[in-house]
C-alpha cells in the first residue's frame, strides 16, 4: 500500500483541483483523504455520501465553575495567552484564546476550574461517486486544524485501506508549512509538490522544499498555470531540477479551467484532453513509488 | 482605522487587493501602515520589494537545570502537549511541540526549571515608510503562528497613532491566527473567489465571523456571475464591497510581482468604508 500526499505551500495553487483529477484513476477499493480540513473542497467534486460519523475531540477545555471560584484572579494573571475574561465581576474562559495548557487549573487555590475533553468536530468516512471511499473532517466554526486531526484521519484511512486491500491513499493535504502539513507529509510514501506559475507560488514552494527536506519521502514536482509567466516557469523547473525532484507534470494556465470549476467539473472526467494529462500524471506517480 | 483583509483560502486575491488598496491610498496622500501577518508565507514585499530590518521574535522555552532536578517526572506528566521527556537522568524539551504555557515551571517542586527563550521567527520593519510595512515571517516548521501574529500586532499598536489607515494582510483559513487579527479591526473585508471551491471556504470564514460577532464587507475576486455569492448575500444581510472581474492580464501581472493596473472602484470602496466611522 502506497501513500501519495498532494501539497502546495499557499492556497489557491490548484492542490484541490488536482487532487480530485488523479482520484478519477483510483481503484474502488483504494481511498482518498481531504486532510485540508479548514478548507475540505474535494466534497464539491466528489459528492460523498458519509457512510460513517464520528465525533472528533482534540484537546482539552477548561471551564470556571462559578460557585467554587473565590476571585482571587491568579489564574487571570498567570494564564500566558490572555484567555481569561473578567465579565461583570467573573472570571471567564474565552474558549477561543484558551491554548488548553491547563496552567490555570494547576494554580488554582480552590479547585474551581474543571476539564472535559474538547469536541472540536466530526470526522467521516464517505463513499464518492466513483465508487472508491473518501476520509474527510468537518471542523466545528473556528476551531483549529491540528497536526493531530490530520494524524488522526490518516489513521483511520490507513485502517481502511487496510481492511479493503488498497494499493493507493491519496491525500489532499493542508495548506502552509506549519504543523499540519508536517503531520501529513509524515508517514507518506510519496508527496507531490504542486507549484503555482506566479512569484508567490515560485516563493511558497522554495520553503515548502526546504520543510520537505527533513522527510524521508519521495518527492515529485508539478507546475500548474504553467505558461501564465514564463519567468516563473523557468525559474521553478531549475529549482525542482537543482533540489534532484523530477517534474511529473504540468497543467497550462486556461481560462477555461475556472469556468469548469466553476460548473463543478473534476476535469479528467468531462474533458479528453485533461483526461489525458491526469492519466499519465498518475501513471507516473505510480511508476515513482515503484 | 484598522481594516483586517482575510480569506477563507490562499490565493483567493487578499495579498493583491492589499497591495492594490494601499497604492491608491498612498496616491490620496493617505498615511499608511501595512502589516503582513501571513506569518507562513507572508508575501506582500514580493510586490513592494522594499529594504526590511529584521528583528528576532522570542518565546518561552523551559530550561533545565541539572542539580535540583530529581527526575520526578512531574513535569513531563502534567504537560499536556506532551513537550518534554524526562527518563532517568534525562530531561529535554522538544521545542516544536511546546507552546510556552509555563506550566512546567510551576509544576516542579525542586526549582529544576526556569525560563529560557528560543527564537521562532522575525520581524521586518521597512526602512522607507511610503507606505511602512511589517511583516512577520514563522520559521519554517515552527507552529506558534498566533503568538507571532501577536507580537507584529502589538508592534503595529504601538506605532498605530502615526497612520491614518493600518492594513492588515491577514493569514488564510479559519482558525487562531485569523481571529486573532480579526477580533482587534475596526472593519473587515472578505476577499473571496468566485468558485465553487472559494464559496465553500467563504461560508466556513462567514460562520467563524459570526461566532466571533464580527461584520464584514465582501468582495468577490475573479467575479464571473457570482450566483452562488449574491444568493448568499441577499440571504444573509451581508455588504458587498466590490467585484473584481476574472481577467487573464489581472493574472499574469499578479503572477509576475508586477503591480497591477486594473481599474477597480477604490473610490466607492474607500468611501464606504469610511462610512460607518465618521
Ligand atoms: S488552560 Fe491555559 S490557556 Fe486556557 S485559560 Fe487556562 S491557563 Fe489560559
Ligand atoms: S484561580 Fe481559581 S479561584 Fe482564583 S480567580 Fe481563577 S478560578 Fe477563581
Ligand atoms: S518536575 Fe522538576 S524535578 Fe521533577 S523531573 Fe521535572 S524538572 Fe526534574
Ligand atoms: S512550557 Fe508548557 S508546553 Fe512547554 S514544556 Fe512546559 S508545560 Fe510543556
Amino acid at each position: 500500500m502506497k501513500e501519495i500526499v498532494v501539497v502546495s505551500g499557499k492556497g489557491g495553487a490548484g492542490k484541490s483541483t488536482i487532487t480530485a483529477g488523479l482520484s478519477y484513476f483510483l481503484k474502488k477499493n483504494d481511498v482518498l483523504v481531504d486532510a485540508d480540513v479548514d478548507a475540505p473542497n474535494l466534497k464539491i467534486l466528489l459528492e460523498p455520501e458519509p457512510v460513517e460519523e464520528k465525533d472528533f475531540y482534540s484537546g482539552k477545555q477548561f471551564k470556571i465553575e462559578q460557585d467554587f471560584c473565590i476571585r482571587c484572579g491568579r489564574c487571570y494573571h498567570e494564564c500566558s495567552f490572555e484567555a481569561i475574561e473578567i465579565i461583570k465581576f467573573d472570571y471567564v474562559i474565552d474558549d477561543i484564546a484558551c491554548e488548553g495548557c491547563g496552567l490555570c487549573q494547576f494554580i488554582c487555590p480552590t479547585n474551581a476550574i474543571s476539564v472535559a475533553d474538547k469536541l472540536t468536530g466530526k470526522k467521516y468516512i464517505s463513499k464518492t461517486k466513483y465508487g472508491f471511499k473518501m476520509v474527510h473532517a468537518l471542523l466545528n466554526p473556528a476551531e483549529e486544524n491540528s497536526g493531530k486531526l490530520v494524524a488522526d484521519i490518516k489513521k483511520v484511512a490507513k485502517q481502511l485501506a487496510k481492511e479493503q486491500n488498497a494499493s493507493t491513499i491519496i491525500v489532499d493535504g493542508p495548506p502552509g508549512i506549519g504543523c499540519s502539513a508536517i503531520s501529513a507529509v509524515s508517514g507518506s510514501d510519496i508527496v507531490l509538490l504542486v507549484a503555482e506559475s506566479s512569484i508567490s507560488g515560485l516563493h511558497d514552494m522554495e520553503r515548502l522544499i526546504e520543510l520537505s527536506q527533513n522527510f524521508k519521502v519521495k518527492r515529485l514536482g508539478f507546475i500548474n498555470k504553467y505558461g501564465l509567466n514564463h519567468d516563473i516557469d523557468e525559474k521553478l523547473v531549475n529549482l525542482f531540477e537543482s533540489k534532484g525532484i523530477e517534474i511529473v507534470g504540468y497543467l497550462n494556465y486556461s481560462q477555461d479551467v475556472p469556468q469548469y470549476l466553476k460548473k463543478k467539473v473534476n476535469l479528467p472526467e468531462y474533458v479528453e484532453g485533461y483526461k489525458k494529462i491526469f492519466e499519465s500524471l498518475y501513471k507516473r506517480i505510480m511508476e515513482g513509488v515503484e | 482605522m484598522k481594516i483586517s483583509i482575510v480569506s477563507g483560502k490562499g490565493g483567493a486575491g487578499k495579498t493583491t487587493f492589499t497591495v492594490l488598496f494601499a497604492n491608491y491610498l498612498i496616491n490620496k496622500g493617505v498615511n499608511v501602515l501595512i502589516n503582513d501577518l501571513d506569518v507562513e508565507e507572508p508575501n506582500i514585499n514580493l510586490f513592494l520589494n522594499k529594504k526590511l530590518e529584521y528583528d528576532n521574535i522570542y518565546t518561552y522555552v523551559p530550561k533545565h537545570i541539572k542539580e535540583n532536578c530529581t527526575y520526578c517526572k512531574e513535569c513531563a506528566e502534567k504537560c499536556l502537549f506532551k513537550a518534554l521527556v524526562v527518563a532517568k537522568d534525562f530531561w529535554i524539551v522538544l521545542p516544536e511541540l511546546c507552546h510556552s504555557c509555563k506550566l512546567c515551571e510551576y509544576v516542579c517542586k525542586y526549582s529544576a526549571i526556569e525560563g529560557d527563550k528560543r527564537v521562532i521567527g522575525k520581524i521586518g520593519q521597512s526602512v522607507d515608510k511610503v507606505p511602512h510595512l511589517l511583516e512577520g515571517r514563522l520559521n519554517i516548521g515552527e507552529s506558534l503562528t498566533t503568538a507571532l501574529i501577536k507580537q507584529v500586532m502589538c508592534k503595529s499598536s504601538n506605532i498605530k497613532d502615526n497612520y491614518d489607515i493600518i492594513l492588515m494582510d491577514s493569514p488564510p483559513g479559519t482558525s487562531c491566527p485569523v481571529i486573532e487579527t480579526s477580533k482587534g479591526a475596526d472593519k473587515i473585508v472578505v476577499v473571496a473567489e468566485d468558485t465553487p471551491f472559494g464559496f465553500s471556504d467563504f461560508v466556513v470564514l462567514n460562520d467563524m465571523l459570526k461566532e466571533i460577532g464580527k461584520d464584514y464587507y465582501l468582495i468577490i475576486n475573479k467575479f464571473i456571475d457570482g450566483a452562488e455569492y449574491l444568493d448568499f448575500v441577499a440571504k444573509n444581510n451581508i455588504k458587498i464591497l466590490g467585484k473584481i472581474p476574472y481577467d487573464m492580464n489581472l493574472a499574469r501581472s499578479y503572477s509576475g510581482g508586477h503591480n497591477m493596473g486594473v481599474s477597480i472602484d477604490f473610490d466607492s470602496i474607500y468611501n464606504t468604508l469610511l462610512e460607518g466611522l465618521r
